[in-house]
């Protein structure tokens, strides 16, 4: 049984807890404000990208041979973008990526190769022994599409090379505050996304087909990363929020039941000691 | 016929447009209502668009220009 003074400090540093976990909450929320601009922003440019992509795709399947990102080979190996935080304390984000992440490793009959964005995905990879490509941590929270370019880059010299056949990028999709989910996205072989089926009509290419698509693909490539690592970010910053919310009503209610038990205690040690004292008396006055 | 200019930031324009001329990598091109699809990269450059008697010049630094249905999507 502790006493009245253990439970006392149990209190003060449960106290403490809550103070640091509400810190947290509240800058992960004025990050998450930020973060989720920034996603939702980069939104419609991302879908412009695609929809341009899957137009000229559906185009020219017959040409599309010479352009080594539209290029269809035997899949030997799979390159996997695996953008995680770079931190912990985001509830059951982090465990969710890597979980979903591990079972699509898990469900393929070739070898995996990851470029990790963020420290989390790095370690895991590293945990696990699957080979990494190339690995890019410390990215803001705001980062340019400059910044988030190597990643991009170092998949595609990969491809390119053959050392990948097929690309795919793994994160958490923002979906709103409460709830991010973990997504995987093939990104090459380009496949043409489903969106609206635009008029089949001819396009006019310039200067030339090859020419446009040799440079449109590279960049579809970066926009589709650069807008996923946005929304890994936003994901990340509500999480922590939510948990860290959580962790802080939790430590509030902990200090509230060793308040109880302590003031329950002290009134027991009081009565016993008024009790001691009553029969002290009587024991000397008979 | 719509024009709009989006960049990986944010969408800096959005509206009607009776003629765009944006810098194309051949050179400029004007394109009027009831373009047929084209797809080209541009090049730095300024891109007007004209509307009525009013005039927008909208400053991109590369990208893609797509003509699609009666609209113009610049991915700059």
């Amino acid at each position: 049984m502790p006493s009245v003074r253990q439970i006392a400090r149990r209190i003060r540093s449960v106290e403490n807890t809550a103070k640091i976990t509400k810190a947290m909450s509240m800058i992960a929320a004025s990050k998450l404000r930020r973060t989720q601009d920034a996603a939702t922003r980069g939104r419609s440019y991302a879908d412009n990208m695609a929809q341009m992509v899957s137009n000229v795709m559906s185009q020219i399947d017959d040409e599309s041979g010479s352009q080594s990102l539209a290029e269809e080979r035997e899949i030997n190996n799979i390159g996997l973008i695996v953008i995680t935080p770079d931190r912990g304390l985001t509830g059951g984000l982090n465990s969710n990526i890597l979980r979903a992440t591990g079972d699509f490793i898990g469900g393929q009959s070739v070898p995996v190769k990851i470029v990790a964005c963020g420290k989390k995905g790095r370690d895991y990879s590293r945990r696990s022994d699957i080979e990494i490509i190339d690995e890019l941590l410390g990215i803001g929270d705001r980062p340019s599409s400059a910044e988030t370019q190597p990643v991009s880059v170092a998949m595609m010299n990969a491809f390119e090379n053959g050392d990948v056949d097929s690309v795919f990028v793994s994160y958490a999709k923002f979906v709103n505050t409460t709830s991010q989910r973990p997504v995987i996205d093939q990104l090459v072989p380009v496949v043409p996304v489903d969106l609206e089926v635009s008029n089949s009509a001819g396009y006019i290419f310039e200067p030339d087909a090859n020419e446009v698509l040799s440079q449109l693909l590279p960049r579809y490539f970066q926009t589709v990363v650069h807008q996923a690592i946005l929304e890994a970010n936003a994901s990340e910053q509500s999480a922590r929020m939510v948990a860290m919310n959580q962790a802080t009503d939790n430590a509030n209610a902990m200090v509230d039941d060793l308040t109880l038990v302590m003031n329950k205690l002290r009134q027991e040690t009081i009565t016993k000691e008024l009790l001691d004292i009553v029969g002290g008396v009587s024991a000397v006055e008979s | 016929m719509i024009l709009e200019i989006v960049t990986t930031e944010e969408t800096i324009y959005s509206g009607e447009a009776d003629i765009v001329i944006a810098p194309g990598v051949e050179g400029q091109l004007g394109i009027l209502p009831r373009h047929a699809p084209l797809l080209t990269a541009v090049a730095n450059g300024v891109v007007v668009a004209r509307k009525g008697t009013a005039e927008e010049t909208i400053p991109v630094t590369g990208g893609f220009l797509e003509v699609v249905n009666d609209k113009v999507t610049i991915l700059a």
